[in-house]
């Protein structure tokens, strides 16, 4: 078992305790993954601890990492490699054997991607119930400080003593479609960053709704953005943002959400290999993809989250990015 | 462009001279060399700018001296004996009511008072140093007096990778001061320092009641009258980056019936440039717009040069594209007007993230206001203890070091409202000890008298005074300019949001600057220099390009401009 702390690899005989001190929680043969995996993966959703993150946005980052097509390249590049080896020692270097180990090489990288997980399989093998279960039981242990689990703005922030703190309004007000996602975007600042109001389309947090009613009165120009999963039952675009506490917008919001085109366009989500009649959350995407598409659909440099698919990181449109 | 240098106190250091060797680039044209008993000092003045008040005035044992421009007063001072007499009646509060970009100094017989202009777009830094108050223009005339120990200050060091630049007092130098704006140095007949806040503008009465066309037409007519106080008996050029700010300056000099040209930066097109929106106002305004395109191949070879002007380290990357425009612009101007001061003064980017971070129920953390301030830089404020070594922070509060600047701006009651704290804090903070003195040094260290009428003095009381929702309102910053050049500047440069000059060093430091990088913190340097993890410096440089919201080319470039100051001000590297 590697060890996260130290990176030394610690004989499983030797007990759960590794010389640096640092105590093993999980057995990966018995809880599908190891500590040192369980680390790598909270670094890379939590952007190697620069940002918080909720569950599926962990469990989404593991299988992403698992059916990545490259994973089977390593092993691929050295059964060619060997092949070549026998092959050339046993004739000779003959340009015959370059055809023959390149070949080898296609077939088999074909095979794996053909034969490659999807989306279905994974979760089969690794049940998302039972890795809450691992995680939890590791996040006990070692405390992950980014890891949101529940929703925690339920209550008004205290009265400030000045008194100009709401007067002057945002550049837009965006809606998601789960509370837990205004609490990974405000602990992780997408509102600061965008100069923009988040909710969810349960008017959470309630105390805020009024103020978004507010702004979009005293300027209907303060475009609304709504953020939503992927549901193979919605018919069309604007709908499904229909609780009472949106009427006031009268239907005018701009649907930003996942659809069948971004699903089929968007080659992060593609990877995953969904199911035809799956619902794709948006924390399937990655966090910097969903944080870079926001804040350049906001800035009003794309109109769609596949743009920035189609487009990739371009400098020319990336101005917008604080990257200076 | 001038500087005033020199001691006060016992005169042990006689000879200053040296002190002049290192600032010949902001001018040789000596105005006035002073000596007595208890100071030695020297006024120089730059051979292409016109500083008619730069020099000393004597009165018995009282002394004025002065070293820079003056573009308005109330009462007309013509000469430095006005100017004296003037403080001599009023009090040094006097300053107050001026507005330019000088440094001044005052002695009676019971002390002497050292001040910046109201804004702070001149600076002075002192020390007390064997037995004496040294002073100058810049920090490195007080490192060329002999014995002098250079010697990093640690609480700014970290101050530096939070801000981007150091607020406030300390320098990167122990023991050598910069005097914040709005405060004077008082120093006694026994040498003994006091800083005295004179500045008045946190207790302006806010919010004075006055309609929208009000604050427009009074901002329009006093606008321009900052931009006419300045204007020279010589030609002018602009800096027009195609922004709101340094297009309405554009259009104040066409208003007054000034022609100039303008110069626009951009970095090459494949990079987001700014350049269309900078000719269609030129083409508006009727005057000549120059592109200059900035590659690292041009300025890596002036690199520690453009730092050693710099004299403090400063992060913020558009620094050295400053100095190379500059450079370009020298050629034909001595005087160029920029459009510094929008942001700051009138409700720019930045304040509405500061009130979202009121508006959610979440637990906050004590000072989560100061904080939250400096996340809002997003400079390497999170970096800090991964980045420097453990050794070289120990028993240092790293957490006060930080806050301290900010908390008397946020724990006091006036000003009352938010959006003006604010504002306070961007233009005593960022305004005089980024944006200001980076202008200054950048262009100074090319001839260039830098003009900023939008910094203007007068202009700052004002923006105080009007209803703060003429700054900002519904998500609409900087209103009150957007509304007085309405109809008189392309809509599209209105309408747009606020973007700022994007350098490019995110995608610089994995192409053109990646090698210059790992020449510069190898790891034996790092290493030696103790002042770094190594670990963590290697980590930043091997970033993917598609993280781009970890601003890892913005930390390099910090690094990169620390570590070259480092080697050149405290190795004594020569250039």
């Amino acid at each position: 078992m590697k060890c996260p702390k130290c990176e030394v690899n610690h004989p499983a005989k030797l007990g759960r305790d590794c010389v640096c001190g640092y105590r093993f929680i999980l057995n990966p043969k018995v809880d599908m993954i190891s500590d040192y995996k369980m680390k790598i993966l909270v670094q890379k959703a939590s952007n190697m601890d620069q940002n918080f993150f909720t569950f599926d946005h962990l469990y989404f980052t593991f299988m992403r990492t698992y059916l990545k097509p490259t994973s089977c390249l390593i092993p691929i590049i050295i059964i060619t490699a060997v092949l070549f080896g026998i092959l050339a020692l046993a004739n000779g270097f003959m340009i015959f054997e370059l055809y023959v180990c390149g070949g080898v090489f296609a077939v088999l990288y074909i095979i794996s991607v053909l034969v490659r997980p999807n989306t279905k399989k994974f979760k089969k093998i690794y049940p998302r119930a039972k890795f809450l279960e691992f995680f939890e039981l590791w996040d006990e242990f070692y405390k992950t400080e980014k890891f949101i689990s529940e929703t925690t703005m339920e209550n008004p922030p205290p009265d400030w003593k000045e008194q100009d703190i709401y007067d002057y309004g945002v550049n837009s007000i965006v809606i998601v479609d789960d509370d837990l996602t205004v609490d990974y975007m405000i602990k992780n600042e997408t509102h600061t960053s965008n100069q923009c109001l988040i909710l969810s389309e349960n008017g959470y947090p309630s105390y805020l709704m009024g103020i978004a009613k507010d702004i979009r009165e005293k300027s209907s120009e303060i475009p609304v953005y709504y953020f939503h999963r992927y549901d193979p039952n919605r018919q069309r675009q604007n709908e499904g943002l229909d609780a009472d506490c949106w009427s006031f917008l009268n239907g005018k919001y701009i649907d930003i959400g996942l659809d069948e085109k971004s699903v089929n366009e968007i080659k992060v989500l593609k990877d995953l290999k969904f199911g035809k009649n799956e619902v794709i959350p948006l924390s399937a995407l990655p966090p910097h993809f969903l944080a870079q598409s926001m804040s350049l659909i906001l800035a009003g440099e794309l109109v769609a989250l596949t743009d920035l698919a189609i487009l990739g990181l371009n400098p020319e449109i990336m101005g917008v990015m604080d990257f200076g | 462009m001038s500087s005033i240098f020199g001691v006060i106190g016992d005169a042990k250091l006689n000879n200053i001279d040296q002190m002049q060797n290192v600032l010949t680039h902001r001018g040789t044209k000596l105005k006035s060399k002073f000596k007595s008993d208890v100071a030695i000092l020297s006024v120089f003045s730059h051979e292409k700018h016109q500083e008619p008040l730069s020099g000393v005035y004597e009165s018995g044992e009282n002394f004025l001296a002065f070293s820079g421009s003056l573009f308005f007063a109330p009462e007309d001072v013509s000469n430095l004996k006005d100017l004296y007499d003037l403080i001599l009646k009023n009090g040094i509060e006097y300053i107050n009511q001026l507005s330019g970009s000088f440094i001044l100094l005052f002695k009676t017989s019971q002390k002497t008072i050292i001040c910046r202009d109201p804004a702070g777009e001149s600076t002075i830094v002192y020390s007390t140093f064997s037995g004496q108050v040294a002073f100058a223009s810049e920090a490195k005339a007080i490192l060329s007096l002999p014995g002098f120990k250079r010697e990093i200050d640690r609480g700014s060091l970290t101050r530096y990778f939070a801000y981007s630049f150091l607020p406030g007092k300390a320098t990167m130098l122990k023991n050598i001061f910069e005097l914040p704006a709005g405060v004077v140095l008082e120093i006694d007949s026994s040498g003994r320092t006091n800083l005295k806040k004179i500045s008045t503008v946190d207790q302006i009465e806010e919010d004075v009641d006055m309609s929208l066309d009000e604050s427009v037409s009074e901002f329009h007519q006093l606008f321009l009258k900052c931009i006419e106080d300045r204007y020279p008996s010589d030609s002018v050029g602009l800096f027009l980056s195609g922004g709101l700010d340094s297009t309405i300056v554009g259009a104040g000099l066409r208003e007054l019936g000034h022609s100039f040209k303008s110069y626009s930066l951009y970095f090459g097109k494949k990079y987001n440039h700014e350049l269309e929106f900078a000719k269609s106002a030129a083409d508006l305004m009727n005057v000549e717009n120059i592109p200059f395109s900035l590659e690292p191949k041009t300025f890596l070879p002036n690199l520690r040069e453009a730092i050693w002007y710099l004299d403090d380290p400063i992060g913020d990357p558009i620094t050295i594209p400053n100095y190379e425009l500059s450079k370009f612009a020298s050629k034909e101007f001595n005087y160029i007007y920029n459009g510094e001061g929008g942001d700051p003064l009138f409700g720019g980017p930045k304040n509405i993230p500061m009130m979202l971070h009121h508006w959610y129920g979440y637990e906050r953390e004590e000072n989560f206001r100061e904080k939250k301030y400096l996340e809002s830089y997003r400079r390497a404020y999170s970096e800090i203890e991964s980045l420097i070594n453990p050794d070289f922070l120990k028993d240092l509060d790293v957490e006060e070091e930080l806050e301290a600047p900010l908390r008397p701006y946020f724990s006091s009651s006036r000003p009352h409202k938010f959006l003006n704290k604010l504002m306070l804090i961007n233009i005593r903070l960022k305004g005089a000890h980024l944006i200001l003195p980076k202008i200054k040094r950048m262009q100074g260290a090319n001839g260039i008298l830098p003009l900023s009428p939008l910094f203007d003095s007068r202009l700052i009381e004002f923006s105080f005074r009007i209803p703060t929702s003429h700054k900002l309102q519904n998500g609409i910053e900087k209103l009150i300019l957007k509304e007085a050049y309405k109809g008189k500047i392309p809509e599209g440069i209105i309408q747009r949001p606020k973007s700022g000059m994007r350098v490019p060093v995110h995608y610089w430091f994995q192409k053109e600057l990646r090698r210059y990088a790992k020449s510069i913190f190898n790891k034996k340097d790092v290493e030696n220099a103790g002042i770094f993890q190594y670990k963590r410096i290697k980590e930043l440089l091997s970033y993917d390009l598609e993280s781009i919201q970890n601003r890892y080319g913005l930390k390099l470039w910090m690094l990169l401009t620390f570590e070259i100051w480092r080697k050149l001000n405290i190795e004594k590297e020569s250039l």
